[in-house]
């Protein structure tokens, strides 16, 4: 019996949803085939029975013939010419088995580019994501590299050393030397090639231009020696240059030479004035000297047999050069020998006083390198999470190349060889990215650089060296080809073993299935989980970082100026002198218009630096040596405390009677006065410096004030002040509170310290607002690094939920179409949609609060006002990363219920 | 292998074929399919759901062009002809191939003739 084909075809064939007239067309041309294929077999001699379904055996699959034909029909040139498959046909294109050689590899990039052209979209992506990370960690590892691991660059620097005194009572095992313990242990260890000592030297320059105040360094002789620098122009210290009676000569540093003397070659022989005294220029150190800290210039001490022969001032500093093949344990030994010796000797100096000996470069790097470290591990999660990012990509897209990989193999390629090409291309996503990462570093680096103060240039070792060079090069290339192993890796093994009588099959399926999901989710779970972690570390560190600025310092810092000066002490030798011109300028300053009130003081709070002497008090036996009674001690003029808006608690402060003739008076701080007294009254109490009666009278407690916070990082301490009149230091800040805007008196305060004293300069010219700025910038940059490195995370990690999300709806249009069909609402889909998505948020939140309690002990380190147990950030910043997931997932929930259960049923 | 060219020559070489075959004459989609497998004895099989789409392609392309004709005593029929610019792809695509096929006979000798 004759069939009706064009009957037949259109009860089978689902509707194309083309204009009715190509679909009559369509139609009737496959009609026309079959029937033609049936009166074939029927004239060959067929039944008509086997006729019959020889032609209808002609098509077997009636959705894959509709798939086929809508794409035919809705294709375009431009489509059909990109379409992936379109490639493989090049002939001369199928690399040899399994070989690697260049020219397969040269074969993989040509073909990598052309891919990663072909889907900008996912490449753009990728390549943000990857530049974000890379660049975050170049910028990084420059700064790491810069103040961590090569701030020194002195020949075998591992050979240098510090040498501190260790004080067992104060578990300080960084105290200063004595002069005459460091010539003991020069003279008798068996370690060092050269053992040298410096101080701290603030210097007035004069005698050329400008009165200038410097940082300079007194040093041994041996100092250049022992850092195993010589200078670029002239002669270093000779041997004994720095004993009694020899003619005074100074080393000034590149950066001195350069900017003071505009890199004068005939400057070798000139003479200049410091603190008063003609100094011989005698060398000039090569740019990279930059040792100790600051230093501008460097001169020898004099050792004048009392100077000697002092055991009591511990305010030097001392390093080393080790003989060769000596290690610093050893050198340990040797001089812990030698201070057991010396404690035996001069008991009352140096008991409980012991030696201690680090690498200079460890020690150097010390107050920096936990703080690098906490930020290459967050910099090192970002780029995790890039990295899971584009592996989520490349995992979504492999399902989409299986074809082209299964035709590859079926041509002859092997798994390694597709393997090696998919990599290429994860390679060279990254490297993209690297290159752009750098550029981001590059910019980063120079804006960090813009907003750091001069100071730290000079006092933090190594940050000149700052730029993204080299080594941070050869770093970031590495970490790109990492990178791009890493996230390529997973997809490509993927996507390399697709099964391939399935994938060939017509309308076979384009995945793999449940193995990929299952890594999807794995990665989004460690991307969620990751970016908690970042977020709750900068949110707890930002959170720390404004109790820092809420915390009552103690002082009112409004409206309040500050300089320095140092009076000479060639010129100032005498006590009353230095008196005499402190109290002179601040009559006058406090009698310019606009100045409320004005004092001296020897240390700022929060300017770190700090003094600290032990005393003794009335009535108490002395305590043994090694627990000595240590206290803060600052000098102030009357108005100080007035000035600083400082609370008096209780007594009085001090007045214009407490001079030098006047009995001896002290304030001391809440702390000091409730340590020692905590039952009594501390007010008439009297304390005097530990040391010889005669010089070191008692000082009857005449007020006590509030605490005052003198650093940020460290509890509260005993202080005690005392009048300058009665201990007149050279070197004091000015401190003027003002009616107006502080910085507008600068010129006026300047001219009246030029009036008493022409050749006497002012220095570090700043409001206390900028004195507590500066001492909270680590913390700001910190926590500012952190917050924007949790920021990329947050972001990178909504990219890759939503893609995720996104990828799983589309590969489940079949699922979702059944359900809507089977009379899910669309509400249904949406909830199951955004509930497979939140599951992996919640989880992965789970392991990321896990995580955070950890990242929140080590932050605590390096930030001590950053609360661990911190529950509102915890839970607060939980829940913003849910909300943003959230908004992730519904996005493409959202679409699904779009789905058309009879278009997504007909599909696929 | 068979099906590896099966699918190569789907993708990329059928073209060639169809549009040598429409080369002299028009012809229809079952006369196509036919030929192929009779020329190749069998080796080269052409289904309805890969046939059909592939010469609508082509003909979006402007290569081919079909055109319905009712002859006497023949059920109307669709029949494909080449067009100029499918005459240029042909000369392009046989020049390709010839020089593949003789780099191959070089490297491997594979000419039965």
């Amino acid at each position: 019996m004759a069939q009706d084909w064009q009957n037949y075809v259109r009860r089978h064939l689902p509707p194309l949803r083309l204009g009715a007239e190509r679909e009559i067309e369509i139609v009737a041309e496959l009609a026309e085939h079959l029937e033609a294929a049936y009166e074939d077999a029927l004239a060959e001699g067929a039944s008509e029975e086997q006729a019959n379904a020889r032609a209808l055996a002609l098509v077997s699959d009636w959705q894959l013939l509709e798939c086929e034909l809508s794409r035919a029909e809705h294709s375009t040139f431009a489509a059909w010419r990109n379409s992936s498959d379109g490639d493989l046909i090049a002939p001369s294109h199928e690399p040899k088995k399994g070989a690697f050689t260049m020219d397969s590899l040269f074969k993989d990039i040509q073909y990598s580019l052309r891919v990663l052209l072909k889907n900008p979209g996912v490449s753009v992506i990728a390549v943000i994501a990857l530049a974000l990370g890379i660049g975050a960690n170049t910028a990084v590892f420059s700064i790491v590299n810069a103040l961590v691991l090569r701030p020194l660059a002195f020949p075998e620097v591992e050979r240098i050393a510090a040498v501190y005194e260790d004080v067992r009572s104060d578990g300080n095992d960084r105290h200063e030397l004595t002069v005459a313990n460091y010539l003991d242990l020069r003279a008798q260890n068996q370690t060092f090639e050269h053992l040298a000592l410096y101080r701290w030297w603030s210097v007035n320059l004069t005698g050329t231009g400008e009165p200038e105040r410097l940082q300079g360094y007194l040093v041994t002789a041996n100092l250049p020696d022992a850092l195993g620098m010589k200078p670029a122009l002239g002669r270093s210290f000779l041997p004994d240059e720095d004993q009694a009676g020899k003619p005074k000569s100074v080393i000034l540093t590149h950066g001195l030479w350069q900017r003071r003397f505009g890199g004068d070659a005939n400057i070798i022989g000139q003479t200049i004035g410091l603190n008063g005294v003609a100094h011989t220029i005698v060398g000039v150190m090569p740019p990279e000297f930059n040792y100790p800290r600051g230093a501008e210039l460097i001169a020898p001490f004099e050792f004048t047999p009392q100077l000697s022969a002092g055991r009591g001032s511990h305010s030097y500093l001392a390093i080393g050069r080790l003989k060769p093949g000596v290690a610093v344990e050893q050198a340990q030994n040797d001089l812990a020998a030698i201070a057991r010796r010396l404690e035996q000797q001069y008991p009352n100096e140096n008991a409980g006083r012991g030696v201690k000996v680090y690498p200079l470069l460890a020690d150097t790097v010390r107050l920096y390198k936990a703080a690098s470290f906490v930020l290459m591990a967050a910099v090192g999660f970002v780029l995790l999470i890039a990295c899971a990012n584009v592996a989520n990509l490349l995992l979504a897209r492999a399902s989409v190349r299986f074809k082209e990989v299964a035709i590859r193999m079926a041509m002859g390629a092997n798994r390694r060889r597709i393997v090696q090409q998919l990599l290429t291309e994860s390679v060279i996503l990254a490297l993209i990215g690297g290159v752009l990462g750098v550029l981001l570093a590059i910019w980063g680096v120079s804006a960090l650089k813009a907003a750091l103060p001069a100071e730290v240039f000079q006092f933090v070792p190594g940050i000149n060296n700052l730029v993204v060079n080299r080594q941070a090069l050869w770093f970031t290339l590495a970490l790109s080809v990492l990178t791009g192993l890493l996230f390529g890796i997973t997809p490509a093994l993927q996507a390399s073993k697709p099964d391939l009588n399935e994938t060939l099959k017509e309308g076979g399926k384009t995945s793999a299935g449940g193995k990929r999901h299952r890594l999807l989710s794995a990665l989004v779970v460690a991307e969620i989980a990751l970016s908690l972690m970042l977020l709750i570390g900068a949110g707890l560190m930002m959170k720390g970082f404004l109790n820092l600025l809420k915390a009552n310092p103690g002082f009112q810092g409004e409206n309040v100026l500050t300089m320095s000066l140092m009076l000479p002490r060639a010129k100032y030798p005498e006590a009353p002198q230095r008196a005499n011109f402190y109290q002179e300028l601040l009559r006058n300053v406090s009698s310019l218009p606009g100045v409320e009130s004005a004092a001296v003081v020897n240390y700022l709070p929060l300017g770190m630096s700090n003094s600290s002497n032990s005393f003794l008090i009335e009535g108490r036996p002395a305590p043994p040596p090694g627990q000595e009674w240590n206290g803060r001690y600052r000098v102030c003029s009357p108005q100080y405390f007035e000035t600083m808006g400082i609370t008096l608690l209780k007594g009085r402060a001090f007045n214009e009677q407490d001079n030098a003739d006047a009995p001896r008076v002290a304030i001391v701080n809440e702390t000091l006065a409730k340590h020692f007294w905590p039952a009594e009254d501390a007010i008439g109490k009297r304390i005097r410096f530990d040391g010889e009666p005669e010089r070191n009278p008692w000082m009857q407690i005449v007020g006590v004030i509030a605490d005052v916070h003198h650093d940020l990082n460290s509890p509260m301490r005993p202080e005690y002040y005392l009048p300058h009149a009665q201990d007149p230091w050279n070197s004091m800040v000015l401190v003027a509170r003002t009616s107006a805007e502080p910085t507008a008196l600068t010129p006026a305060i300047r001219n009246e310290v030029l009036a008493i004293d022409r050749d006497q300069p002012v220095f570090d010219i700043r409001t206390m607002q900028q004195v507590r700025e500066r001492a909270t910038i680590m913390h700001r940059f910190s926590a500012g690094l952190f917050g924007l490195f949790a920021a990329i995370a947050l972001l990178l990690a909504a990219v890759g939920i939503y893609g995720v999300m996104s990828y799983q709806v589309s590969r489940r249009t079949h699922e979702i179409g059944v359900r809507l069909a089977l009379g899910a609402s669309r509400g249904n889909v949406l909830t199951m949609v955004i509930r497979r998505g939140m599951l992996l948020a919640v989880f992965g939140t789970g392991i990321g609060l896990i995580g955070a309690a950890g990242i929140a002990k080590a932050l605590k380190a390096l930030m001590a006002e950053l609360v661990v147990a911190d529950v509102f950030t915890f839970v607060a910043v939980s829940l913003l990363l849910l909300a943003v997931a959230f908004a992730a997932c519904f996005i493409p929930a959202f679409r699904a219920t779009k789905v058309d259960p009879m278009a997504a049923l007909r599909c696929e | 292998m068979v099906r590896a060219l099966d699918k190569e020559l789907k993708k990329g070489s059928t073209e060639m074929l169809i549009m040598a075959l429409v080369e002299d004459r028009p012809r229809h989609g079952y006369e196509i399919a036919k030929l192929i497998g009779e020329r190749s004895d069998g080796v080269l099989q052409f289904h309805v759901a890969s046939l059909y789409p592939l010469l609508y392609r082509m003909e979006k392309r402007g290569w081919i062009k079909g055109q319905w004709v009712e002859k006497a005593g023949q059920r109307r029929r669709r029949y494909y002809k080449l067009t100029a610019a499918g005459q240029k792809v042909l000369a392009e695509q046989r020049t390709t191939w010839n020089d593949f096929f003789a780099a191959l006979d070089r490297v491997a000798r594979i000419t039965t003739s």
